[in-house]
């Protein structure tokens, strides 16, 4: 990575860093208000489904990058196999 | 044509005509809805007295069937008519098209999925006539309203359950057919930007859905056991205790159906973005521009829609943390929206456009496309979705991306592929008038709407919002909406009419009318029964349009040379002819995949699980860490007995483990041995209920006792769907070929490893915690 591109991903990591705090963006209405049951509640469930998105998400992306490597290794007059009725 | 088909093209019509006329009912639908708000309490003209007295009162609207309209209008629409047309039928019919197959990868199953879509449908439609009419509670089934509402909501659980079975299994049928049934020299970088856009939606569908199955499962356990996953303690009904335990929560049905709903967005929009990429290039003789680019922003669009869903929750009070988070992910997934709306816009420039019918549509797709997703950046942040969340802002926003959007673009599809199914032009003066009549009448009907939202007018008001001050003003633009609603209905005529006389009576074409280069068109009009005489190699990508130094200026995807094009039939050499005739079962591992059909079909079917089980697990955590108090398990439930069901599902995997490394009669005695097992577990399960209903521990008692009944339940389901696969698979052995036999072993090991995995995380979360 040159140093133009090192700048850019310091900037967007930056902005990203600055966009995710609860101070800039946060909502009005719940803004600094304590956290409480329900919104804990709410936060296990985000994060329960999250990671189990995010690791079937990265399954996948482990199969396309394995899928990539074989593509460019394979000649790609490959012919498909056949499936069932 | 059969109407019991497994041929991909038939099964593409039958969705294409059954989502169209779902497209025209929930048309009619709103057309109620919108003469409600442009004259209230004044008669519907004509059919006012036709729609019974539990509906209209001296042919005025009620308005417990004007809520019914609203959430049966959302319903259709969004999962009965334009999901179906944009998937179902343009996936069906083209993809195997496009990628040089013969057929789906499972012809079977893709029938199935279309039988269940129409099922569904037919389940929904049918609760309009029960005792309180169809559901009335919104698309969206927000609780506790849809827990109370009438048996319309039942039904349209039951509808939607049918519908995510099909959807699930038409989307691991795509995934399938595109990655293994890819013709020779068809790589990913030569597929149409319209087969990307059906895979990613695909994948969506696939790991999108479960939760709201989980979701509706849930729901109806509230409607139907008494349990209270979404109803909080306290709730007081017309002043009155509502009998239920408590202890649910209101926001978890949100979590949970947002979690589909807005990667739903996507799944409408991309398949749109698929049809205006092959309909422009095709129309401006210039490949697309930033092919690659709009790939990796649809693969990062599809990725980036599981994580954006909780900024429909913003007023929910989920706290500052996931507010801040979700609105970040939100702006970040504008960017690949934009990317590949701004490379269909540069693709424009410098060709010499061709303005057909379906050039017209692909092209006012554009900007009304644009102005949806524009006005959805201020629903991304709190701060400006707070004051417009609910009104008729939302709507028109989300109208824009979908009607003038999506609509467009299917339309196009419709003008541009009608050729090759028929062998038919469809009339192009009667195509222009349906243009520009519907381009007037959706901007008429829609665009008012942003009026009345930055207002301050809610949706869903049987007065439009009249009673209030802020929405007393806008009787003329009602009167202006429902007067564009019927323009648009009488250019719909045109369509109707141009579709059906032109299937008779169109002009005959050539096989490539729009001298286009996909696969698609180098096949007759309509194709034959397995789509191709020879398998076709492909040689190239599939924008080849005004290449330098070819004769013509498109040169189609299987010439290998780039000197002229030959005629039809001529571009081939014969590849295998053994290919194309039949579908024969293998085992066979694609060389680049690296797996077969069925493998890569079970694997897909297990990710959509694990989101299912995922989304209860989600459940549980939100409803134990929210609880003021949680039950240890041990002390409710029997460890004794869940520590035995562990032990016989370890066996039993064990037992079909091996079977998969047997001979055929070992392999039969193993999947009988692993078959009584399942039934001993089963068992030990009743008992297990048994015992603790004798002791009053019933679903309705705790939040605890709902998630541990529904859980386990869902749990031995699998359990009984395992055993009847098994039973199936053992008959099956020395009846059916040796491969088909170890393509079925192999799924149950898969099957039943994942069965044990999710039961061994119930025991750890309900009895051993």
């Amino acid at each position: 990575m040159n140093a133009p591109r090192r700048a850019v991903a310091a900037v967007f990591g930056l902005l990203t860093w600055a966009g995710a705090g609860a101070t800039l963006l946060a909502c009005p209405i719940c803004f600094r208000i304590e956290e409480g049951p329900v919104s804990n509640g709410v936060v296990a469930a985000v994060a329960t489904l999250m990671g189990v998105t995010v690791a079937v998400l990265a399954a996948f992306g482990l199969f396309i990058r394995r899928f990539v490597r074989a593509e460019s290794r394979h000649p790609a007059t490959a012919a498909p196999p056949q499936s069932p009725p | 044509m059969r109407i019991v088909s497994t041929d991909h093209k038939v099964i593409g019509l039958q969705y294409l005509f059954t989502s169209l006329a779902f497209l025209l009912l929930g048309f009619l639908l709103i057309l109620l809805v919108r003469w409600q708000l442009a004259f209230p309490a004044q008669p519907l003209p004509l059919i006012g007295s036709l729609l019974g007295r539990g509906n209209t009162s001296g042919g005025i609207m009620l308005p417990e069937f004007f809520t019914q309209l609203g959430a049966m209008h959302g319903t259709i629409m969004v999962f009965l008519a334009v999901v179906p047309l944009a998937v179902g039928a343009f996936g069906n019919y083209l993809l195997p098209l496009m990628i040089g197959a013969p057929d789906m990868a499972f012809p079977r199953l893709n029938a199935l999925s279309y039988w269940l879509y129409l099922a569904a449908g037919l389940v929904m439609l049918a609760s309009f006539f029960l005792p309180g009419g169809a559901a009335n509670s919104g698309w969206t089934a927000y609780p506790p309203l849809a827990i109370l509402a009438t048996g319309g909501q039942t039904a349209w659980l039951a509808g939607m359950f049918l519908l995510i079975l099909s959807s699930l299994a038409g989307s691991i049928n795509t995934i399938v057919t595109v990655l293994q049934l890819r013709a020779p020299g068809l790589t990913m970088m030569r597929l149409p930007f319209f087969v990307w856009a059906q895979l990613v939606t695909a994948f969506l569908l696939l790991l999108a859905f479960p939760p709201l199955q989980g979701a509706a499962v849930l729901q109806l356990m509230d409607r139907l056991a008494g349990t209270s996953f979404f109803l909080p303690s306290g709730l007081v009904i017309s002043g009155q205790p509502l009998a239920v335990s408590g202890g649910g929560s209101p926001i978890l049905w949100q979590h949970l159906f947002w979690f589909l709903a807005h990667p739903e967005v996507y799944v409408l929009i991309l398949p749109a973005f698929g049809i205006v990429a092959e309909v422009i290039a095709s129309a401006t003789r210039r490949p697309l521009w930033g092919y690659r680019g709009m790939v990796g922003a649809t693969l990062f669009m599809g990725a980036m829609s599981f994580l954006v869903w909780a900024h429909h929750m913003f007023l929910t009070g989920m706290g500052p943390t996931m507010s801040g988070f979700f609105q970040v992910t939100t702006m970040i997934i504008s960017v690949p929206s934009v990317v590949i709306l701004s490379s269909l816009l540069l693709s424009l420039y410098g060709g010499s456009i061709r303005f057909t019918v379906p050039a017209l549509f692909a092209l006012a797709f554009l900007p009304m496309f644009g102005i949806g997703g524009l006005t959805g950046l201020p629903l991304g942040l709190a701060a400006s979705d707070i004051p417009l969340h609910d009104t008729n802002y939302v709507i028109g926003h989300f109208h824009y991306v979908v009607a003038p959007g999506t609509m467009f673009a299917l339309f196009a599809g419709v003008y541009y592929w009608f050729p090759k199914v028929t062998g038919r032009q469809m009339h192009t003066r009667l195509g222009q008038w349906h243009f520009w009549g519907t381009l007037i009448a959706m901007n008429g009907v829609f665009m008012p709407m942003f009026i009345q939202g930055l207002a301050g007018v809610n949706r869903r008001l049987y007065d439009g919002g009249r009673s209030y001050a802020y929405g007393a003003s806008f009787d003329a633009a009602y009167a202006g909406q429902w007067w564009s609603a019927v323009l648009l209905g009488v250019v719909q005529l045109f369509f109707i009419a141009n579709l059906f006389v032109s299937l008779r009576r169109g002009a005959r074409t050539s096989n490539n009318p729009w001298q286009a280069v996909t696969l698609e068109w180098t096949t007759t009009s309509p194709p034959p029964a397995h789509n191709f005489e020879t398998t076709p190699t492909v040689h190239r990508g599939a924008y080849e349009y005004s290449v330098p130094g070819a004769t013509a200026d498109f040169v189609p995807q299987d010439q290998a040379g780039i000197e002229g094009v030959p005629g039809p039939g001529a571009r081939n050499p014969p590849h295998d002819a053994s290919h194309h005739a039949v579908i024969p079962y293998t085992n066979d591992r694609r060389p680049d995949t690296g797996v077969s059909n069925v493998t890569m079909g079970i694997w897909l079917f297990l990710a959509s699980e694990v989101m299912l089980f995922g989304a209860m697990f989600s459940a549980y955590a939100l409803l134990r860490v929210s609880a003021p108090a949680w039950p240890n398990g041990w002390e409710l439930l029997s460890v004794t007995r869940g520590l035995t069901n562990t032990g016989l599902l370890i066996l039993m995997a064990a037992a079909i483990w091996r079977a998969g490394v047997a001979t055929s009669a070992q392999a039969r005695r193993r999947l009988w041995l692993s078959s009584a097992i399942a039934c001993l577990f089963l068992l030990n399960k009743g008992l297990e209920y048994r015992d603790e209903i004798a002791l009053g521990l019933l679903p309705s008692t705790s939040t605890f006792l709902a998630t541990y009944f529904t859980l386990t339940g869902l749990h031995a389901l699998h359990v009984a769907a395992g055993l009847i696969a098994n039973l199936w698979a053992a008959a099956g052995i020395g009846r059916v070929a040796g491969t088909l036999t170890a393509g079925r072993l192999h799924a149950l090991r898969l099957y039943w490893a994942f069965v044990d995995v999710v039961w061994l995380i119930i025991l750890v979360l309900l009895y051993l915690s």
